[in-house]
């Protein structure tokens, strides 16, 4: 399927840096509607940062990101929450999903901050988990799942509202090779279904083999494209 | 080649304990300093509470002191009647017949003392009840104190002193020399403290109310204050004992005698056998007690409404030393982690206990100190409404100011530092049991725990609870009652209550899901609160037990006042009262010559009138009063509530009431008497033996009263002063005029209308509750502060949680409002629950706890505006905190202003 060529992340030489010591330099990226772009590169070298940056949780010393044409830099702390609840989905390496909610509000949490019916809410969130095959586990508490259901859970969630992004923090880092794929499998079938484009920060090349292009990291700077 | 190695020692177990106390306890402690500091604070706010209750009751106690202690030192044996004052004649048997053959040389002191109350004529219009400076005139003789002074080496140099304007020449006797005040009938001494306060010096006039007349006395020396003798209080006046005598219409009456032994006599077997020889030569109905036994009597009068005091005082240290346990659990939860780390690394469970509960001791040991100088900081803001109750409800006292004892400072310290290693006990034990494997397997967040325990042990505590509010006080010698099992049953039943919060907070949970359909900050509270943590629960039953005891006291207080008013309407209803202008305390017993209450009956306005006559008696170790009015009068007019009802008629007629009488409802209850019993009460005329006819309702009186015919007690005590008079006018006669006429013609006397003396009582008995409400407020705001640290802390431990929900696109606003849910939520529950809870607290006050410590029947009756009022402001003051933390607590960079 060819991809739009409207972009859904334009990111124009972006720095950053804590105590003198540069984080990010320089850094620009795009990301047409549906692409996949694999992140790699050693720890420490600004991988986390960027993708708080593009997720709107930490803010560029310099440069521009536009996120579905929304200018970062000009949005309030207020507005960035509103654009993360629209427009991005986030899963990481530890899933962090809510402990005290079920794996189903887990999945509805994202409809229910955008004021979507509950009946529609339900709807959405059980076509998803059926999608992610775990419905039988909708009613469990994120604390009796395994790494793999977790997983699984934490895409559905970043999935049910469709946003245009999914920033994606090493999802199968904490998982072992078995399900690492499953989850690989899903998400590169979930963004195939839809225009969802996806950033997946990895030190795995499997994980790097489902995206379009990777791009490296190292220093902050970007080092090689390749597709 | 290989050294050959050294067998490994384990470190010294104190080395290591520092150490970790150093490198993780302290270093936690330096990391967040405001959060230790609040906590720190807030168990030495509890601390300082408790310890300023403490020094103002010892201040209230210390203050009955024998005032010729000041003059004297401490006599060793104190001679007084059971009832009414003693003959002068004594003293004539005591030196005739207290001799000891075997030393002859032996010389007994005799001080025989008058003393009586006296206070300042009205300075304004107020005229209210206690709001005169009230003196202590002690009579002692002068001429015997210098003689006893110069063979004891006391120092009597005041007696004498001249002023300013006195020639020297010591030709001319100065009329302030001994001989010369001997001739003044108004020469007073008054101490250093009462003429810095009054501004007095020698040659000063200080007019003062006596009975029913004004007195202007005469500053003739300042006693002062000397390291090796008594502290001479702020409201104490030395006269000679004749002048005060004649002025206090006591001629030829003491009332005590005290006696000083000599060195040799002073302890062993002789002195034993001189107290016996001086019991002996006495009349059967005199008491000899010693100085100590006396203030132990006083100490025993106060007992219930000191202990009530502390009981109250300890609501805020109990919710303090929550905080404690509240903030190590929490802190275990958050160094989990490390705490696994350190186990990995091989520190033994009883090392991790060890410094746990080292870190417990810490805060207790700094909350103590601190808390030790601001109880004695709050306990000189106490020591007033203390004394003030004090003076009100059982004798005269003039505290101002509270010491630091070091002994009641040394018991806070502990206490801070015992119930802190206590409330760091089971932390201490969580710490040391944490498995390094469990933790590194779900990261440092403990997965909600559910359990039942909590509420089951509550229900059976609260059951248990019920069980105990059934069992009778103790019995203590003098009458009175311990209602221990109606305390342990409070105590059971709200700690019972607490951990019945758990269902409260599902309950909460559950009533919130009905509406939470649109809200994510509202759901997500509700999740939190549907399994809820230790931290939870905790806090909710904090705030149920503050809630719970102050909606109980509220309850008890509206009953109270509520009975009081019923009674004061019932038993107040003549048009005027009037008393002497001294009697601002209950222990003063000035009285008005019938010469004086016999001219204004005379009056043609007066349609109907009583007397009343109020003597302090003593049983075997117990305080009560006889009162004599005329039982008539109190039957024409209603006067009298029953809770046993007079069957014998004969008990309103003079000519053959002499051995009936009447008791109020604290005597019965005290001395376990009823209907048609016999009671003994001693009178300068032997003892009597009375028939019980009825028992009334008194809640002026916790001692318990003895009511009889005026005219039979006033001739058993050769009296016909009274202590009040109550004038009944004719129809369409203004009260308030005729107050004010009498008033004008005799200034000394204090005089109130019905409405104003009605205002008065429920003036004193708010006054008297006024230090309850503060301790009640301080227990709430500790425990709504203790709320806003548990929120802040478990906010704190989500860190991770409320970064995922930011990531998700909620705003600050939104979690500030999943903070306020949480908190409202939590606050409900503990609110809701605290409320019913303090329904069954106040009924245990009213109906056992106040039942068998003070004796009184009290109507229930609730407080509604008072709990609605609760019931609104806790919650919403928990809904603000929670918002407040909730808007500090997850910032991201990303909201730092453009």
């Amino acid at each position: 399927m060819p991809l739009p060529t409207q972009h859904v992340l334009k990111c124009n030489a972006v720095s950053k840096q804590y105590d003198s010591r540069f984080v990010l330099r320089d850094v620009s990226l795009q990301l047409a509607p549906g692409e996949r772009l694999a992140l790699t590169g050693p720890s420490g070298s600004g991988k986390s940062t960027l993708l708080n940056c593009l997720g709107g949780i930490d803010r560029p010393d310099s440069g521009e990101i536009l996120v579905a044409g929304e200018n970062l830099a000009l949005l309030s702390g207020d507005a960035l929450a509103t654009l993360r609840r629209e427009r991005l989905g986030n899963i990481f390496q530890f899933f962090h999903l809510l402990p005290t909610l079920t794996v189903r509000e887990n999945v509805e949490f994202p409809l229910l901050l955008l004021g979507i019916p509950a009946p529609e809410r339900a709807h959405r969130s059980d076509a998803l988990l059926r999608r992610v095959e775990i419905a039988h586990r909708a009613n469990a508490l994120p604390s009796t799942l395994s790494g793999g259901e977790m997983q699984r859970c934490a895409i559905a969630r970043a999935l049910v509202h469709q946003p245009a992004l999914i920033l994606a923090d090493e999802p199968t880092g904490n998982l072992d090779s078995r399900n690492g794929s499953i989850i690989l499998e899903l998400l590169q079938a979930l963004t195939d279904e839809t225009t969802t484009a996806l950033i997946l920060v990895t030190h795995s090349e499997e994980a790097a083999r489902i995206c379009h292009r990777c791009v490296s990291l190292r220093d902050g700077v970007l080092q090689n494209h390749s597709a | 080649m290989i050294p050959p190695t050294t067998p490994l020692r384990p470190p010294a177990s104190q080395s290591l304990t520092g150490a970790l106390l150093q490198q993780f306890t302290l270093r936690h402690w330096r990391l967040f300093p405001s959060r230790s500091l609040l906590l720190l604070l807030l168990l030495s706010l509890g601390i300082a509470v408790f310890l300023s209750i403490r020094l103002a009751n010892r201040a209230a106690v210390s203050s009955f002191t024998n005032f010729t202690e000041v003059l004297t030192r401490q006599s060793d044996l104190i001679l007084s009647s059971p009832a009414g004052p003693l003959p002068e004649a004594i003293l004539d048997t005591l030196r005739a017949r207290c001799k000891l053959p075997q030393l002859p040389a032996a010389h007994l002191e005799i001080v025989p003392v008058v003393e009586t109350i006296c206070a300042q004529p009205q300075s304004n219009e107020a005229n209210q009840i206690g709001s005169r400076s009230t003196f202590t005139l002690l009579g002692v003789d002068l001429v015997a104190l210098q003689n006893f002074a110069a063979e004891a080496h006391l120092d009597t140099s005041w007696v004498g002193q001249k002023n300013a304007t006195t020639p020297t020449d010591t030709a001319t006797p100065s009329p302030n020399s001994l001989e010369g005040l001997l001739h003044k009938n108004n020469a007073a001494f008054c101490s250093s403290a009462l003429a810095q306060r009054l501004s007095l010096q020698v040659g000063s006039l200080l007019p003062v109310i006596l009975n029913d007349r004004e007195v202007q006395l005469e500053i003739v020396g300042i006693i002062p204050h000397r390291a090796d003798q008594p502290t001479p209080p702020a409201g104490l006046l030395v006269m000679d004992l004749p002048a005060l005598q004649t002025l206090s219409d006591k001629a030829g009456l003491l009332d005590r005698v005290e006696l000083f032994f000599p060195p040799a006599l002073k302890k062993g077997p002789l002195r034993e056998q001189l107290v016996e020889q001086i019991s002996t030569a006495l009349a059967p109905n005199i008491n000899a007690r010693t100085p100590v036994a006396r203030q132990a009597a006083a100490e025993l009068m106060t007992r219930g409404f000191r202990l009530n005091l502390t009981i109250l005082s300890l609501l805020s240290l109990l919710v303090g030393l929550y905080l404690i346990f509240q903030a190590l659990d929490a802190a275990v939860v958050r160094r989990r982690a490390e705490i696994a780390i350190l186990r990995a690394l091989g520190v033994r469970e009883w090392e991790v206990r060890r410094a746990w509960l080292w870190e417990a001791a810490l805060l207790g040991a700094g909350g103590g100190i601190v808390g030790i100088l601001g109880g004695w900081a709050l306990a000189q803001v106490a020591v007033r409404a203390v004394s003030r109750t004090v003076n009100a409800l059982y004798y005269a006292n003039n505290a101002e100011a509270a010491g630091l004892h070091w002994g009641e400072a040394l018991g806070a310290f502990v206490l801070s530092v015992g119930c802190s290693i206590m409330a760091g006990w089971l932390p201490a034990k969580r710490a040391a049991s944490i498995p390094p494997a469990q933790v590194w397997s779900q990261g440092s967040a403990a997965p909600p725990q559910i359990s039942r325990t909590g509420p089951h042990l509550g229900w059976s505590l609260v059951a248990l609870a019920v069980v105990l509010a059934f069992l009778p006080p103790l019995r203590m010698s003098g009458g009175s009652r311990f209602a221990l099992a109606g305390y342990l049953s409070a105590l059971l039943g709200v700690v019972g209550a607490g951990l019945i919060a758990e269902d409260a907070l599902r309950i909460a949970a559950w009533c919130a899901q009905l509406g939470s359909k649109k809200s994510a900050p509202l759901q997500l509270a509700i999740s939190h609160l549907r399994a809820p943590t230790s931290r939870h629960r905790w806090a909710a039953a904090a705030l149920l037990c503050a809630v719970s005891m102050t909606g109980g006291m509220a309850v008890l207080v509206s009953s109270f006042e509520q009975s009081v008013s019923a009674w004061i309407t019932h038993t107040l209803q003549a048009d005027l009262f009037l008393t002497s202008g001294a009697n601002q305390a209950a222990s003063a017993y000035n009285r008005l010559p019938s010469t004086l209450w016999r001219e204004i009956i005379q009056n043609p306005d007066v349609l109907d009138w009583d007397t009343s006559l109020m003597i302090p008696a003593e049983l075997p170790n117990a305080q009560i009063r006889l009162v004599g009015s005329s039982l008539a009068f109190a039957k024409r007019h209603e006067q009298l509530s029953w809770l046993q009802t007079p069957s014998n008629n004969a008990l309103f007629d003079p000519e053959n009431n002499a051995s009936l009488c009447l008791v109020s409802e604290t005597f019965a209850i005290r001395f376990n008497v009823r209907k048609n019993d016999f009671i003994r009460i001693p009178t300068p005329k032997g003892t009597r033996e009375l028939q019980i006819c009825g028992v009334y309702t008194d809640y002026g009186d916790e001692q318990g009263i003895v009511l009889v015919e005026g005219r039979h007690l006033a001739n058993w005590f050769d009296t016909d002063a009274v202590s009040t008079l109550c004038l009944s006018l004719k129809p369409g006669v203004d009260a308030e005029q005729h107050r004010a006429l009498l008033q004008t013609a005799h200034p000394s006397l204090s005089i109130f209308t019905n409405v104003h003396l009605r205002a008065e009582v429920m003036r004193i008995f708010r006054q008297t509750f006024a230090i309850t409400y503060a301790l009640e407020a301080i227990g709430v705001i500790v425990a709504l502060a203790g709320l806003g640290i548990t929120l802040a802390s478990i906010l704190a431990e989500r860190k991770a949680e409320l970064t995922t929900l930011r990531a998700l696109g909620m705003s600050r606003a939104d979690i500030a409002a999943l903070a306020a849910w949480e908190g409202c939520l939590l606050a409900l529950a503990g609110t809701v629950g605290g409320l019913i809870s303090s329904i069954g607290l106040g009924a245990l006050l009213i109906f056992v706890i106040n039942k068998q410590t003070f004796g009184w029947t009290l109507q229930p009756a609730l407080p509604w505006q008072a709990l609605l009022l609760l019931g609104f402001c806790v919650p919403m003051c928990g809904t603000l905190l929670a918002w407040f933390v909730g808007r500090q607590g997850a910032d991201l960079p990303a909201d730092r202003p453009l």
